[in-house]
């Protein structure tokens, strides 16, 4: 199961495992370094337990826009390693993550505390250790000075959210430093799906993230299918994609109806909030499940549209868009509600490429990092999504960019049902190649969202690896409330609007 | 000011006369309350108990299966597999119970079970403040008691509220299968419930 | 008129304050299109509080459950004093204003106190927020009401109200206006109203004065929110009595009047509260200043 040492493979595609060691660290680092530099995004790096020799296998995912396809690199480590974080500062959550699982140390780590408080994995695959670390307990950051005070909310919340826990250091109503420490959601998903055959497999991705179902769901199936060799059918994908723009739809159109709610502005909040059930009510009529659970399997999809379903969603689509067309104009045609959005929580281009920020974010600071563009997959391949980006990373240019994909989701799905491919071959039977490894990524409503995997001697899955763009995120939400009013958190928070539970796994 | 009227004539009136007038329609694939036994259960027969992803189908030799929904995932696999018919699903979406037990569904099981808890109907009947607490799902119940607050179901209207602080809370709404991480931070707020008089 | 009819509004403001949220919650829910709570929520919530004991920490002492009585009791002592309509209050004094506005402070003080007292990070965030913004107010309310009061010649609350008609007629009601748009913006202020603070929000991070009870329980939460209700009274009596100039011979035409007034003011609190957002916490001061600006201006307009 040794990862392949230096490949470069397109979006899903499989490579053999190598039976050398890999390159050496400094290759590795310089490698990395170097792709970074030119402009490629760490989509993961992680660790790939060895029991060879007393070490693991230290893996990253270069995803490189300009030439559209993936770099897997591995190398050989011992229980420590000179830290790439310096350097690299995407690297930064990666590391924590991997010292939290494995024990392997990144000498000269910056911040190298726990991300999640999960057990310790053992290296031989077996059950974790019985020493558990105790959630929220670790050595915060705090700011020395008489007229500087600490905020400490969570895990509980206030309102209907997910848990997790900030710390700020305040002076007065100005935010310093905000810490995000998570790990509340940790539920072993990760861990449960790399032990291989487990008939809750499927169940599981499409629970890792509730409202980001469609996109998990359809890394993981694509891995499989990398894995295996099969192709679904073009129809299955352009259902695919169907559901993924009705997953982005939703959400978007619900971010933007808490941002109104955030900032108090009644109208557009209950308005959006309502709309955003009426898409999820379109999912709701694919596959029954307003989430799409169900609807992404391996191989194809669960349910199909016949012609009486098509011209239903198609009228109920354009319901839907007449309302939240005018209730997002209506939000953006507030001087009350810009005045709170703009200038708020902003993230510069070069700080987000640095800290490797994705998706929505990442647009809202100018990137044009959009996996369905740069890595076409499914039916991307055929049909192009333009890019939104916005160059002012404020809380106005998430929501602009929000508004903007709002727009080109619509007119994609209008796109798809007026002519969805015509043949329905139904799920083929999935036998994954033995020691192959595969990286899949998709573009979740978040961002992107990257799985990568292994099959052992068996031909079964013996290493998988999660990747939500939350994971990439969370820290840019922190950068971004340096210097901001606290009362102003929720509101960014909002903006970036992570998953919790998509970090933790 | 003419604007927000205009949209909100644009929006119109949303929310459901349901629990008065009927339900909304609820989508054609949607599976609601199992129920078993409308058909004969071949005796030698196990197909429904290997194929559940989650175990949530028992069945001893002879008798139907039992399906715990506490366990469920709705995911249709059963009577997929099934050469008889004996499972199906209905349209039913009252799915609350009272206890784990009546989560159960048997060949026996008739009609909803009853949830009406009398003393809490008396006191909190206009009245009920809801502290939620969210304990490692997957965010698709707090993503959906979210939308009960929204216009169309606007439990508002029932006097329920979700509420900042678990002292101005008449109880507690736990979603999720409680993580080893949330066991601590979810016995603070629990504790804190005791009221003086009760 | 009598003092009966004073003592009937003083009456009707204990019973029918909390009608006044329920008018705005209603207000609100027509705006959003929902059917949205009862009028009489706030009844069935104070009767279901009210039946409810307190919830104390260990680390509390006698100043967390006794600010909000206080604070209840502060509101109705002014409450003695504030006009309904041209209706007089059941007690006046000359400068009863001062009276007013130093009692409804002192429940403020003690709520904060009682703020304090949970130890609280957001609890102390919210008081000196909640300190700071009606700092601010106080002068500007005090200004208005000098200014009605330079106006009407009159020295107390209800004499100041009770002739406001005639000198709308006599002297325009433009400076009338403006100081009673002044009050209208410490309305807002005071009540925790948007733009200024969003009494329903869930963010603790945001709000001014629901950070200061969040530990309250039970039946001290109920005469917070009680409290708070009888306040809203007060300021939307003292501002629909600035606005309508409605006066009859008939006391019981003028109590109509007067509580027509208020409920008047309630639904413009719901409009205003479903047509714009919060301002950003750092501008409040700032909108706090405006409503200062408008009340020096008609001061110097009366003064003239
Ligand atoms: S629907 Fe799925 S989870 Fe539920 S009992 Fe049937 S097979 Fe099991
Ligand atoms: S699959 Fe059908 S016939 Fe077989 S045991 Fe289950 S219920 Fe009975």
């Amino acid at each position: 199961m040794n990862p392949p040492i230096l490949c470069s493979l397109r979006n899903g595609e499989t490579a053999v495992c190598s039976q050398e060691s890999g390159v050496s660290f400094e290759q590795f680092r310089t490698l990395l370094g170097k792709g970074i530099e030119a402009g490629h995004r760490l989509s993961a790096l992680f660790v790939v337990p060895d029991d060879s020799f007393d070490g693991a296998r230290l893996v990253a995912v270069l995803a490189r826009p300009m030439s559209g396809d993936l770099q897997m690199i591995g190398c050989a480590v011992g229980s420590s390693y000179p830290a790439l974080t310096p350097g690299i500062p995407a690297a930064h959550w990666f590391e924590r993550e991997i010292f939290e699982q494995w024990g392997i140390r990144p000498e000269g780590h910056p911040w190298l505390k726990p991300i999640r408080f999960q057990p310790p994995r053992s290296r031989s695959g077996g059950r974790p250790s019985l020493l558990l670390p105790t959630v929220g307990v670790t050595e915060f950051f705090r700011v020395e000075g008489e007229d500087v005070h600490e905020v400490a909310v969570g895990p509980v919340h206030a309102g209907v959210i997910e848990p997790g826990h900030f710390r700020f250091q305040c002076h007065g109503e100005t935010v310093y430093h905000l810490e995000i420490s998570l790990g509340y959601q940790h539920r072993g998903i990760e861990r449960a799906v790399g032990e291989g055959n487990s008939p809750r497999m499927r169940h599981y991705i499409e629970t890792l993230a509730g409202d980001s179902t469609i996109g998990h769901a359809t890394a993981y199936c694509r891995v499989l299918e990398g894995l295996a060799g099969v192709r679904p059918s073009p129809r299955a994908e352009a259902v695919r994609m169907i559901a993924a723009e009705l997953e982005r739809l939703a959400n978007h159109i619900g971010d933007l109806g808490a941002m109104a709610g955030d900032v108090g502005f009644l109208p557009a909040a209950s308005y959006c909030g309502r709309i955003r059930g009426d898409v999820l009510n379109l999912t709701a009529e694919l596959c029954g499940n307003r989430f799409g659970r169900g609807l992404i399997v391996p191989g194809g999809t669960g349910f199909d549209l016949d012609q009486t379903l098509e011209s239903e969603l198609k009228r109920r689509l354009d319901d839907i868009e007449a309302d939240a067309l005018s209730a997002i104009e209506q939000l953006f045609e507030t001087p009350s509600v810009l005045a709170r959005f703009d200038g708020v929580g902003e993230v510069s281009e070069s700080l987000a490429r640095q800290i490797g920020l994705v998706g929505v974010a990442g647009r809202a600071s100018g990137l044009p990092c959009d996996v369905r563009s740069e890595f076409p997959y499914g039916f991307y391949q055929f049909v192009h999504v333009p890019v939104c980006t916005w160059g002012t990373g404020d809380c106005l240019a998430r929501a602009l960019v929000r508004r903007m994909e709002i727009q080109q989701s619509f007119a994609a799905i209008r796109a798809l049902l007026q002519s969805l491919p015509a043949d329905r071959s139904p799920p083929a039977v999935m036998t994954l190649a033995p020691r192959r490894w595969v990286a899949s990524l998709t573009e979740g409503w978040r961002g992107e969202i990257c799985h990568v995997a292994a099959t052992d001697d068996e031909g079964q899955l013996a290493f998988y690896k999660v990747v939500d763009p939350s994971f990439h995120n969370w820290f840019g939400l922190a950068c971004a409330m340096r210097d901001q009013l606290i009362s102003d958190f929720p509101l960014c928070n909002k903006s970036f609007n992570l998953s919790y539970c998509g970090h933790d796994l | 000011m003419f604007d927000i009227l205009k949209a909100r004539l644009k929006q119109k009136y949303r929310t459901l006369s349901y629990p008065k007038g009927p339900p909304p329609p609820l989508p054609a694939r949607f599976a609601g309350r199992p129920v078993i036994g409308g058909r004969p259960c071949d005796t030698r027969c196990r197909r429904c108990a290997d194929a559940c992803p989650v175990g949530a189908l028992q069945r001893e030799e002879g008798q139907f299966p039992t399906l715990d929904t506490g366990k469920c995932l709705f995911c249709r696999e059963c009577p997929g597999v099934c050469p008889t018919g004996a499972i199906s699903f209905t349209r039913e979406f009252r799915l609350a119970a009272s206890s784990r037990e009546r989560l159960t569904v048997t060949a026996d099981s008739q009609g909803i079970p009853p949830v009406r808890h009398e003393i809490a109907a008396t006191i909190f009947r206009r009245s009920l403040k809801l502290r939620q607490v969210s304990a490692g799902g997957c965010n698709a119940c707090e993503a959906d008691t979210n939308v009960l607050t929204t216009l169309a179901w606007d439990i508002g209207r029932f006097g329920i509220q979700f509420v900042a602080s678990p002292r101005h809370a008449d109880g507690l709404l736990i979603t999720g299968p409680v993580t080893r991480n949330m066991q601590l931070a979810l016995k603070k707020p629990t504790t804190r419930y005791r009221l003086r008089n009760s | 008129m009598t003092p009966a009819f004073s003592f009937v509004s003083f009456g009707l403001a204990i019973t029918l304050s909390p009608l006044l949220l329920g008018v705005i919650q209603k207000t609100k829910a027509f705006f959003a299109g929902r059917e949205g709570a009862p009028l009489m929520q706030p009844y069935f919530d104070f009767v279901k509080l009210f039946r409810k004991g307190g919830v104390y920490s260990r680390t509390t002492s006698w100043v967390f459950w006794a600010g909000p009585i206080a604070n209840l009791a502060a509101a109705l002592l002014s409450l003695t004093f504030v006009p309904l309509g041209r209706i007089p209050a059941p007690a006046a004094f000359p400068g009863d204003v001062f009276m007013v506005a130093y009692s409804l402070s002192l429940g403020r003080f003690l709520m904060v106190l009682a703020a304090l007292d949970t130890g609280s990070a957001f609890e102390g965030m919210g008081a000196s927020r909640e300190v700071r913004f009606s700092l601010l107010a106080e002068p500007v309310f005090f200004v208005s009401v000098l200014t009605l009061a330079v106006v009407t010649q009159g020295a107390s609350l209800s004499e100041i109200y009770g002739t406001l008609p005639r000198h709308m007629v006599h002297q325009g009601i433009s400076t009338i206006w403006l100081a009673g748009g002044a009050v209208a913006l410490v309305l807002l202020v005071e009540n925790a109203r948007i733009p200024v603070d969003d009494p329903t929000t869930h963010l603790e991070l945001t709000m001014i004065h629901e950070a200061m009870v969040l530990d309250h329980g039970g039946i001290d939460i109920g005469f917070v929110q009680y409290g708070a209700a009888l306040k809203l009274w007060m300021f939307s009596a003292l501002v629909a009595g600035a606005f309508f100039p409605f006066s009859s011979a008939r006391p019981f035409l003028e109590v109509m009047g007067g509580i027509g007034g208020v409920f008047a003011v309630a639904v413009a609190v719901g409009i205003v509260e479903s047509s714009m957002a919060r301002l950003r916490l750092i501008r409040v001061p700032q909108l706090i200043l405006l409503a200062g600006v408008l009340a020096l201006m008609a001061l110097l307009w009366a003064a003239r």
